[in-house]
C-alpha cells in the first residue's frame, strides 16, 4: 500500500509491541506505529477487523502471553475495542 | 439507508440463558404449521404511515435471536434474505433494486456480549406504491447469499421443507437425540450453520447453546454445560481449536464441513478430543447430502432423504419425497445407491499438459503437509497469465517452514504436472468467516504477489 497513516498518537513500547502481534496474526497492511490507539479494532470506521481475526489474534496472545480470551466474559467488548485497551489487559492478564 | 432505533425482538433476559431449549418444530407442507409465535417486535416506522417491511435480512449470530426472528418474518409472510454479513446484506439490495422497504435484523457486534437486535429500515425508493418493480425474491422461500468458493456469488432458494428435510436426514444419521446440546462455530445465516447449528437441534428438540462459537475457552465451556455436546464446525475454527491447545471435555461428536478437511487434522482432532469427526458433504444448493468418518472412510455415505441416480451417463441426486433429481457441481463415481466417492468439484477439475485433476484434492494434499496452517492451489486464467502456459500456482501459510520442504513433501503426494509454478508463501490468506477461501482472494494474491518478482516465491 502507498498510502501512508500517521498515528494521531504516539504509541508506548508495550502498545508498539502488542500492535507487532497484532499486524502479524491478522497480516494488517499497516505498520504497528500507523496504528492509532484509540482506533476501533472491529467494524468499518476502523481497523475492520471480523471473527476469523478475531480468532487469529486471540491465539497469537495465548501462544505469546498465555492470555485467554473468552467472549462469555464481560470485559471481552472491552479487549477489543482498541490497541489501549488490548495493550492493557494483556498487560495486566498475561501469564508470561 | 436510514438506521433506525434499536428493536427489542426479545426482552431482555437476566441472567441471559446460555442455553435455549426448544420445542421442537413442527412443519407440514411448504413451512406451514409452524408452532410458537414469536412476539412481533416493534417495527420502527411500521403502522405510523410507511409501508410495512416485506424483506427480513436476519443476520442475528445469536441462534434464538435468529430463530424468532426468522419465524416472525415467516409468519407475516415476509420475503427471507440471508446473507453473510450487513455490508454484503446492503450491497445485495441495492443490486436487486428492491423498491419496498426492507428490515435488516441484526446483532450489534460479532464480539458483542449481549446480544441486541439492531432493525435498519430502508424506506421505499419510489413514493408511488403503484410503481412497484417485481421482487426478486419468491415468497414462502429463504433467499440465501452464497460464498462464491469455487464460482461467482449467487442468490439460492430453499423451501422450508427442503431444508428441514436435509436437517433431519442429517439428525437421522448422527442420532441428535442422544446429545444434551448442540454447539456452533458457523453462524445460523449459512446454510451449513442453519441446517446442523439451528435446524437440526430444534427439530429435534434438543438444547443449543445461543451464541455462535468462536474462540477455545468459549468452547471449552460450553460443552460441559450438558452431559455430551456435539459441536457443528469448520476445518478452520477446528485447526484453531487444536492448535489452542486447550482440552475440552463433553464434546460426544465434531461435524465439520464447509471446506475439504484434511485427514491429519480429523485424526488429530479425534486422538485430542476423545470423539469421533464427522464431515458432511452439501453445497448451497443441495443442503447436506452424505457423511463420512474421516479417519476411517473415503467414500461418502449418503443421507437417507436422497439416492443416487443416473441421467444419461451423469450420476444425479434423486430427492426420494419430492421426486426431484439434480445434477452435482461435483464429478463423482456411484459406488452403489447409497455410497459414491467424491473426484473433485466440477469447477475445480483443472487440466495441466493433458492431465485431469481436482483443486480439492490438490489443497487436501497441500493442508495434510504437517506445519501447513492455510493454503489454496489456484489456476490463473488466461489472460492473467498473458497467454503463457497455465501451470497451477499455490498460496501457503507456513511459518517456519522453508517453501523447499513444501515442495518435497508435496512432490510425495501429487502428480508433477500439478506441482505448483510458483509455491508463494504469505503470512496470510483471507477467509470467508466459515473459513472458506474465496476465488477472489486467490486472483487477488495473484495479482499482488506474481504480477512482480516476490521475496519468497519459490520454484
Amino acid at each position: 500500500m502507498t498510502t501512508k497513516k500517521t498515528a494521531a498518537s504516539a504509541l508506548t513500547d508495550w502498545q508498539r509491541e502488542i500492535a507487532a502481534v497484532l499486524v502479524q496474526a491478522v497480516k494488517l497492511r499497516r505498520l504497528p506505529d500507523q496504528i492509532d490507539p484509540q482506533e476501533p479494532l472491529f467494524g468499518e470506521r476502523g481497523l475492520g477487523l471480523d471473527s476469523i481475526d478475531a480468532l487469529e489474534l486471540s491465539l497469537a496472545l495465548s501462544k505469546r502471553y498465555g492470555i485467554q480470551i473468552q467472549e462469555d466474559r464481560a470485559e471481552s467488548q472491552e479487549i477489543f475495542r482498541n490497541l489501549s485497551q488490548l495493550s492493557l489487559y494483556v498487560a495486566q492478564n498475561r501469564t508470561r | 439507508m436510514t438506521v433506525a432505533p434499536e428493536c427489542p425482538l426479545t426482552p431482555p433476559a437476566t441472567p441471559e440463558p446460555l442455553l435455549w431449549h426448544p420445542r421442537p418444530l413442527t412443519a407440514r407442507g411448504a413451512g406451514s404449521g409452524i408452532e410458537w409465535a414469536p412476539p412481533r417486535p416493534e417495527v420502527p416506522g411500521d403502522g405510523q404511515g410507511t409501508l410495512p417491511p416485506s424483506l427480513v435480512v436476519n443476520l442475528a449470530q445469536d441462534f434464538q435471536c435468529f430463530a424468532q426472528g426468522l419465524l416472525w418474518a415467516h409468519r407475516h409472510r415476509m420475503r427471507i434474505l440471508l446473507a453473510p454479513d450487513p455490508e454484503s446484506a446492503s450491497a445485495l439490495l441495492r443490486s436487486l433494486s428492491l423498491d419496498a422497504p426492507s428490515l435488516l435484523l441484526s446483532q450489534e457486534a460479532s464480539t458483542s456480549a449481549t446480544p441486541r437486535l439492531v432493525a435498519f429500515l430502508t424506506p421505499p425508493s419510489s413514493p408511488d406504491p403503484d410503481r412497484k418493480r417485481k421482487n426478486p425474491l419468491p415468497r414462502g422461500q429463504i433467499a440465501l447469499w452464497s460464498s462464491g468458493t469455487t464460482q461467482s456469488p449467487g442468490l439460492h432458494f430453499k423451501s422450508w421443507t427442503q431444508l428441514l428435510e436435509s436437517a433431519d436426514a442429517v439428525g437421522r444419521r448422527l442420532g441428535i437425540r442422544r446429545f444434551s446440546h448442540v454447539l456452533s462455530t458457523v453462524p445460523p445465516y449459512h446454510l451449513y450453520g442453519l441446517e446442523h447449528g439451528l435446524f437440526m437441534p430444534w427439530r429435534a428438540g434438543v438444547s443449543l447453546y445461543r451464541k455462535r462459537l468462536l474462540f477455545p475457552p468459549d468452547i471449552r465451556a460450553a460443552a460441559t454445560l450438558g452431559h455430551c455436546a456435539l459441536l457443528v464446525t469448520t476445518p478452520f475454527h477446528l485447526r484453531a481449536l487444536v492448535e489452542s491447545g486447550l482440552t475440552v471435555a463433553g464434546l460426544g461428536l465434531i461435524v465439520c464441513s464447509t471446506a475439504p478437511l484434511s485427514t491429519a487434522l480429523a485424526r488429530e482432532s479425534e486422538k485430542r478430543f476423545k470423539t469421533p469427526v464427522v464431515e458432511v458433504y452439501g453445497s448451497t444448493e443441495t443442503g447436506a447430502l452424505a457423511t463420512r468418518r474421516t479417519v476411517r472412510e473415503e467414500n461418502w455415505h449418503l443421507l437417507d432423504h436422497v439416492k443416487l441416480a443416473r441421467q444419461g451417463k451423469r450420476p444425479c441426486i434423486a430427492w426420494r419425497r419430492q421426486g426431484t433429481t439434480r445434477f452435482l457441481d461435483d464429478e463423482v463415481e456411484a459406488l452403489d445407491s447409497t455410497h459414491l466417492r467424491l473426484l473433485g468439484r466440477r469447477q475445480d477439475i483443472v487440466k495441466v499438459a493433458g492431465r485431469r485433476a481436482s483443486l480439492a484434492a490438490l489443497n487436501e494434499a497441500l493442508l495434510g503437509i504437517p506445519g501447513v496452517r492455510s493454503g489454496a492451489f489456484y489456476h490463473p486464467r488466461e489472460r492473467e497469465t498473458r497467454g503463457e502456459p497455465e501451470r497451477l500456482v499455490a498460496f501457503v501459510v507456513a511459518p517456519g517452514l522453508p517453501p523447499e520442504s513444501i515442495l518435497v513433501q508435496l512432490r510425495q503426494r501429487i502428480d508433477g504436472p500439478f506441482l505448483p509454478r510458483p509455491l508463494v508463501v504469505v503470512e496470510e490468506i483471507p477467509h470467508h468467516p466459515t473459513g472458506k477461501i474465496s476465488q477472489a482472494t486467490l486472483a487477488g494474491l495473484y495479482r499482488e504477489h506474481l504480477a512482480q518478482p516476490h521475496d519468497s516465491a519459490a520454484h
